[in-house]
């Protein structure tokens, strides 16, 4: 179950070659999930649905944003994002350009370049009680018994985590051949940073953390 | 200003509609019928299953772990249509509920040269699929699948 709601306040200005505006964006997410029967966090189980407390994710972003077309044959885009995730405690600096030539009517060359982040899921970032795996998980395997060797028992969060970053640059070519048809050709490099990844590690490298009250309050409504 | 709305909810009974997993009687007997047609011809008329780790075979008929002192039963069509039809794979207390609602409200407003945008949304998307507790054979209930 998802809940979103955000507001955008913005002023443009236009102009013969030029327009430009800036603004501000907030952006909330809420997100949920219910489950019969209805597990506890001291593992009793409940035979009623019931929904888990909802997880939250917030973004609060300014932005700018130009638009120029000197003539017929060039135009530039570029905005400005400075966008602070409220979940990650981290702010992120992402402009963008794109440069548009067209050398004829029928052809077009579009220049693209930009930066971007991608906030972790609040599920992955918000501490709560560990989800263990069945029995037959934690008795090691006969396999894995050399010094070591790590043995899945539970599933956590890290509330450290940090958004992932890309930046990207992308080259396309279109032309028109006649009214009906037409071509494009696109190439494009991404690099990404950052990236999110689920890996065994000692238990003892994890920190011990408090999962707050309000995350494991019992949330019944039907019984 | 511009304001606009958008809603759309269902809700269904999944125990025989939706998921296409309601299997009927005539369908669970006309199916272990050509099931065991073929067996018999290709397997020399056996159906054999493990009970307990021990092989068990059923001539003629179809091999069903059951909670007996002997932990199998041979049925035939008819019998093993009578205890298998109903919501296959479900269970009591099944439904679904499927949600989305979007709503926008925008105004602009022309101040000086530039033109000031004011807009919010809410949305919501909510996906309900719960399942009750398994049924258990040979126990009519309104959901589940019975003897008679």
């Amino acid at each position: 179950m998802y809940h979103n709601h955000g507001y955008l306040l913005s002023d443009d200005f236009a102009s013969a070659k030029n327009d430009v505006g800036f603004g501000y964006t907030w952006l909330h997410q809420a997100n949920t999930n219910g489950q019969f029967p209805y597990i506890l966090c001291n593992g009793n189980t409940q035979n009623v649905f019931g929904t888990y407390p909802p997880l939250s994710l917030a973004t609060a972003s300014y932005f700018a944003r130009d638009t120029w077309m000197p003539n017929d044959k060039f135009s530039a885009f570029a905005t400005v994002w400075v966008q602070r995730s409220l979940n990650t405690i981290s702010t992120h600096f992402d402009p963008r350009l794109s440069l548009v030539f067209r050398p004829t009517t029928n052809d077009v060359i579009r220049l693209t370049s930009g930066r971007a982040y991608s906030e972790p899921d609040p599920s992955l970032l918000t501490p709560a009680p560990p989800s263990y795996g069945s029995p037959t998980s934690v008795n090691c395997p006969s396999t894995t018994t050399g010094s070591g060797a790590l043995v899945a028992i539970a599933s956590e969060a890290d509330p450290n985590l940090l958004p992932e970053t890309a930046n990207d640059v992308e080259l396309a070519y279109g032309h028109r051949f006649n009214f009906s048809t037409s071509i494009q050709a696109d190439a494009y490099q991404s690099w990404e940073n950052q990236a999110l990844l689920s890996g065994n590690v000692p238990i003892s490298s994890i920190a011990q953390i408090t999962v707050p009250q309000h995350l494991i309050a019992i949330n019944i409504f039907s019984a | 200003m511009q304001f606009t709305a958008y809603s759309a909810n269902d809700w269904s009974n999944s125990t025989g509609e939706g998921d296409n997993d309601y299997q009927t009687f005539p369908l669970r007997s006309v199916r272990r019928a050509t099931r065991n047609r073929f067996h018999q011809a290709v397997e020399a008329r056996l159906d054999t299953i493990l009970v307990n780790g021990q092989k068990r075979s059923c001539y003629h008929t179809i091999a069903v772990l059951v909670d007996s002192p002997s932990g199998y039963a041979c049925m035939n069509a008819h019998q093993y249509a009578v205890n298998f039809y109903g919501p296959f794979g479900g269970s009591v207390d099944r439904w679904r509920t499927l949600g989305k609602q979007d709503y926008d409200a925008r105004v602009t407003q022309q101040l000086g040269a530039g033109v000031i945008t004011l807009e919010g949304f809410a949305d919501a998307y909510n996906n309900n699929l719960p399942k009750g507790p398994g049924q258990v054979l040979d126990v009519t209930t309104q959901y589940g699948p019975g003897p008679n």
